[in-house]
């Protein structure tokens, strides 16, 4: 015990000690011009726009639709026909959030896990997220530092699928590098 | 012992000064609507009335229910017309489309044919709506006496 409190207290010496360097030396990038490059703007990540599977008939059998970060919208099974009906309201289309950050900073953007959305005790399930960012799974910000983000998805329906408005959330990080 | 915590305090220090990570939670949603179901009308019936075929014509009832002849046909007195029926159930306040088909009529062996006319399309209100179906009966020359019977078919959809 008498070990573990010792050791408590060195750390924040030693963080002091690291602190020191690190600010003395960013008050002399800003005087050598470089101090755009290292000042990080604190990243911000806003929703726009909610993630749309519109409305469908409740399939005869199982099925899923998935729409795409682009907008794009497929389906299998009994719910490509279940789907052939006038949408009303907002329609179907991909989540949207705003990246506010650092002008051309390349940000990581981790996807959901997948979750359900319910109608009371009746769920479908949520998977396979994509988004409109590259191979290494990030969104480069803009010269004002703006990107909007689009998530799509696929939604697994159930073969006579209970009638109901089902809703869920999920959390997007992006880290702002 | 000294070292590690040196290195644990590095390791925090690097990673505060060069990333920011950010949240934000966004909806998902779906909507599986109530399917939509059509019901005749009890003891409605698209009643072409009681006539003289004479040379033959036609017999037509609108959708309102009113009945006239063509051709050489004419209505006995005390004869009525009227409309079929039909109620829709579903979603809130949807358009649906109205299919009908036509069909034949039959006494014994002697046969007339008809052809149904409803509207295109339908609309529900709180998920309740309806509508009525008036036809067209083609009479032969001579058209044998006798009580017709038939059937049609109506089929709804979301539009």
């Amino acid at each position: 015990m008498a070990l573990t409190i010792k050791y408590a207290a060195l750390l924040p010496i030693a963080l002091a000690a690291l602190l020191a360097p690190l600010s003395a030396q960013a008050q002399s990038a800003q005087a050598s011009g470089f101090s755009q490059a290292n000042v990080v703007t604190p990243g911000q990540i806003v929703p726009l726009a909610a993630l749309r599977f519109g409305q469908m008939l409740s399939p005869t059998t199982a099925g899923t639709i998935s729409v795409n970060n682009s907008g794009a919208v497929t389906t299998t099974g009994g719910v490509t026909a279940a789907i052939a009906i006038t949408q009303t309201g907002t329609g179907r289309g991909p989540g949207s959030f705003e990246l506010t950050g650092s002008p051309n900073r390349q940000c990581d953007v981790v996807l959901p896990a997948p979750f359900t959305i319910n109608s009371g005790a009746q769920t479908m399930t949520v998977n396979a997220f994509n988004a409109n960012v590259n191979g290494g799974g990030k969104i480069k910000l803009d010269g004002t530092g703006h990107a909007e983000l689009f998530i799509g998805a696929t939604l697994s329906v159930a073969a006579n699928q209970a009638v109901g408005s089902y809703t869920g959330s999920y959390i997007i990080t992006v880290a702002f590098q | 012992m000294k070292k590690i915590v040196l290195a644990a305090a590095a390791v925090l220090a690097f990673s505060s000064s060069s990333a920011f990570a950010a949240q934000a939670t966004g909806s998902a949603s779906a909507t599986i609507i109530a399917p939509i179901s059509v019901t005749h009308t009890a003891l409605a019936s698209l009643n072409f009335g009681t006539f003289d075929a004479s040379t033959g014509g036609s017999v037509t009832v609108s959708q309102a229910g009113v009945g006239s002849v063509g051709g050489s046909v004419n209505f006995v007195s005390g004869s009525v017309n009227a409309a079929d029926a039909f109620t829709v159930a579903g979603d809130g306040n949807r358009v649906f489309t109205i299919v009908t088909t036509g069909g034949n009529v039959t006494s014994g062996a002697n046969t007339m044919a008809f052809t149904t006319s409803a509207p295109a399309t339908g609309t529900l209100a709180g998920g309740v709506g309806g509508f009525s179906v008036g036809g067209t009966l083609t009479v032969g020359s001579g058209q044998a006496v006798g009580s017709y019977t038939g059937t049609y078919t109506a089929t709804v959809n979301y539009q």
